[in-house]
């Protein structure tokens, strides 16, 4: 056992994973995703009905973020390696380099320049130096991504997407238009048993 | 405008964006980073979209929002401790010889333990909050709905300006 830790923790494959902020977004949504909704349906002080409410909203908006992300991050990660390309283009010492990422398509840019960056260790110092430039844009766009993708269009949408599909599986009753000059006679959301942890 | 080449020589200097794309490629707590900013910019911008829901009843927006801050607050401490933790774990019982790696992906994994980590401690902090709230709430509407109290006679002795004299008449002039 302990030499499997030890063998994912000194794993080269991992730590570049693990090095990049678009990993981490995608991993940590997705443990959100399983996580989350089983501790709420794990939770022995609500009831039935309440915990199927909150953990089926709780699953479908990570599921949400998850393809926010998966969509947004490469678009973005293309868009931050395009502002650091220059130091790409201009470094004589790239021109081969500069010419293989030319030849492939937009979609396949950013991972044909991850191919290339994968050799930076038997690169001179200037060379290592541009594509550590052009690394540092790729990750830029992945962390504006991210950023812009969960904490701004996630929380603007969710409540356009979610309400509808959570009423068509039967987790919700129609959303009425006077819903909120109508005060519920019982406030189910101070029942602390609801409670909505997404982080 | 053609841009200049590059000096194959020498190592270029660094300045204004660069210095921020030098940042992120070289830095190895990216998914710490990522996570804590994370959480911030959740903690700012969910409570603020939460109150401009217009559909939804202003106290069940109110106690959402509070909520979600609270979600974010739990969550931005965990996010940065539990890495450092990890690190300065695997610094005094890791002896192989990656240790480099062993901490990069040593931290990682501690971002996914603090994700699962997060709902239990919500689960732990937020009901006493969350129902403090609730009294202090209930308090102020109590107040608000209290009826006037009743107006009790006071015996007050009667002011007077005048003379025990009483009036008989428009008294005019001085």
């Amino acid at each position: 056992m302990s030499m499997n830790v030890t063998r994912v923790l000194e794993s080269e494959k991992f730590a570049k994973f693990a090095k990049g902020a678009a990993g981490a977004v995608y991993v940590t949504t997705a443990i959100k995703a399983i996580g989350r909704p089983a501790f709420i349906y794990a939770d022995k002080n609500s009831d039935k009905e309440t915990k199927k409410y909150t953990a089926g909203k709780e699953f479908l908006y990570q599921l949400l973020c998850l393809g926010l992300t998966v969509g947004m991050i490469p678009a973005f990660r293309y868009g931050g390696f395009k502002m650091a390309e220059k130091h790409i283009k201009n470094q004589p010492l790239l021109k081969e380099v500069a010419k293989r990422i030319a030849d492939v398509s937009p979609l396949k840019k950013v991972g044909q320049f991850e191919k290339e960056f994968a050799n930076i260790d038997k690169m001179s110092p200037v060379a290592k130096q541009s594509m550590t430039l052009a690394k540092g844009g790729t990750e830029v766009g992945s962390f504006v991504g991210s950023i812009i993708g969960l904490t701004i269009i996630a929380p603007l949408i969710s409540h356009k997407i979610l309400h509808p599909i959570m009423t068509a599986v039967g987790l919700e009753k129609k959303h009425s238009p006077k819903a909120a000059t109508i005060k519920p006679e019982i406030t189910p959301e101070w029942d602390n048993n609801k409670v909505d942890v997404k982080a | 405008m053609v841009a200049a080449n590059l000096n194959p020589n020498e190592l270029q200097k660094v300045k204004g964006l660069d210095k921020a794309f030098k940042w992120f490629a070289e830095n190895e707590n990216s998914a710490t980073w990522i996570s804590c900013s994370i959480a911030v910019f959740k903690g700012i911008f969910r409570p603020t979209f939460t109150m401009m829901d217009k559909t939804q009843d202003p106290e069940t927006k109110k106690y959402a929002a509070i909520r979600e801050g609270l979600t974010e607050v739990a969550a931005l401490p965990l996010y940065a401790a539990t890495p450092y933790l990890v690190g300065k774990a695997v610094d005094k019982f890791y002896k192989g010889a990656n240790k480099k790696n062993a901490k990069m992906n040593g931290k990682f994994l501690g971002i996914c333990a603090a994700t699962l980590i997060i709902p239990a401690v919500c689960n732990i902090i937020q009901p006493p909050i969350m129902k403090a709230y609730k009294r202090s709430q209930d308090a102020k509407k109590a107040q608000m709905t209290q009826p006037n109290p009743p107006v009790t006679p006071v015996n007050k002795p009667l002011q007077t300006t005048f003379s025990g004299r009483h009036n008989y008449g428009m008294k005019v002039g001085g």
